[in-house]
């Protein structure tokens, strides 16, 4: 009965900025994005569409299945999805990155007494540490949802210098029914309007 | 929380050490690099599992979108477990060398009260019996993601003075028990999302170039 059609898209851009004359640069002056994979309980092979941009300097992913649910009419499972974007950035020596801020946005049906999630985590490959934001949205409700992740200085999660390692970004989202067990609640993430829904800024530091 | 540390006990062949060196000799490729060859299990069927390998080959992620036991009113009999087992191709160069591979493993679980579920993983190099197991615990209530990091000493990965390439094979399974929790009444799950693989050589000596293969 949930045959809803998740459009989400997710652009990931790069901030660019002009070195200045003779100093040395806060931030490379090329940088690419490649979307190596996109997998998940949300998005599984052949539901998730890639589009990058020209440049490679930013990309859109959509989704075609990412919902998760609750209450009447799913499967004791449907409470949680997740899709895990892996993402080559591309710029020069000396230079490493961090994830500073993300924005998503999508669409939530909660009844009264449930409540949901969407979470974002972010980590290096191969690396232990990682820094997760959770965004909580309660019924009722029936309308898109957007929330925006920011880590301080402090906590930005800079890949290790010298290395290239994959970013990581695996983003879920939670549905509980509460007391509303009678009715259902979904959430996806989504962007009926194919705008962007979900961008992310890079932060910059010289190794 | 999540550390387990075992030291693999691996067999080294003879260490070549000549004076000063060879002359005339090609450094080989000085660190220990990884290829994923096959993804297979019940957890990760064919087009299930996507793998992202660093341009560097040091360092993968597998994600995974079906890697999920679970045991309840809707699941199987046979649902309660699942594994995954990656086989890697292990590049190791020449002279002796050490390095330290580590794995971390993030997932979901959703447990009822009474239910526990368990994060297994077994290192073996192919073509020998020895085999690591490492294991992680958890217990309900819980619903909410789960992250365990294994970490293995390579030590002495050479197997021949002249290099080899030898398959390192990782399985991983995910089981769930209900316990004193009632399977025919609520639904215990638990998932894993990605598995990252990374090795790091820590030294590296390499004092001889052997004949190349013909």
């Amino acid at each position: 009965m949930l045959k809803t059609v998740a459009a989400a898209a997710l652009a990931l851009s790069a901030v660019l900025a002009a070195p200045a004359a003779n100093a040395a640069p806060d931030v490379p002056d090329f940088v690419t994005i490649d979307v190596v994979t996109v997998n998940g309980s949300g998005c599984p092979a052949g539901t998730a569409a890639v589009a990058a941009a020209d440049d490679r300097t930013a990309f859109t992913v959509t989704y075609s299945q990412y919902l998760a649910q609750a209450g009447q009419g799913s499967g004791p499972t449907d409470f949680r999805k997740n899709c895990q974007l892996n993402i080559r950035v591309s710029y020069p020596q000396g230079f490493t990155f961090g994830i500073a801020q993300a924005d998503y946005r999508g669409f939530a049906n909660l009844q009264q007494g449930a409540t949901g999630t969407e979470k974002g985590s972010y980590y290096f490959q191969g690396m232990s540490q990682g820094v997760s934001r959770t965004h909580n949205f309660s019924g009722p409700k029936s309308d898109n949802w957007q929330a925006t992740d920011r880590a301080t200085v402090s906590e930005i999660v800079y890949a290790p210098c010298g290395e290239v390692r994959h970013l990581n970004i695996n983003t879920e989202l939670r549905v509980n029914a509460g007391t509303a067990t009678k009715a259902n609640s979904f959430m996806t993430m989504d962007s009926t309007d194919s705008s962007v829904s979900t961008k992310y800024q890079f932060s910059w530091k010289r190794c | 929380m999540l550390n387990a540390v075992a030291a693999a006990a691996l067999a080294m062949s003879t260490i070549i050490i000549p004076p000063g060196g060879a002359p005339g000799t090609t450094p080989p490729p000085e660190i220990i690099t990884i290829d994923v060859v096959t993804i297979n299990g019940s957890g990760c069927k064919p087009g299930t599992a996507a793998v992202a390998v660093s341009p560097d080959n040091k360092a993968f992620t597998v994600t995974y979108s079906e890697f999920m036991a679970q045991v309840g009113p809707e699941a199987k009999p046979t649902d309660f477990r699942k594994n995954c087992q990656l086989n890697l191709r292990v590049n190791v160069p020449s002279g002796f060398t050490y390095g330290i591979a580590s794995t971390d493993y993030r997932g979901f679980a959703h447990l009822e009260r009474g239910a526990t579920a368990l994060e297994k993983a077994n290192y073996y190099f192919q073509g020998m019996s020895e085999t690591q197991y490492k294991q992680h615990n958890y217990r309900g209530p819980l619903s909410d993601d789960w992250q365990a990091t294994d970490t293995t000493d390579v030590a002495a990965i050479v197997y021949h003075p002249c290099g080899e390439k030898r398959n390192f094979n990782i399985n991983t399974e995910l089981r769930v028990s209900a316990g004193t929790s009632d399977p025919k009444k609520v639904t215990s799950f638990i998932t894993m999302d990605s598995t990252d693989g990374s090795i790091e050589t820590t030294y590296h000596f390499a004092w001889k170039t052997c004949p190349p293969k013909p």
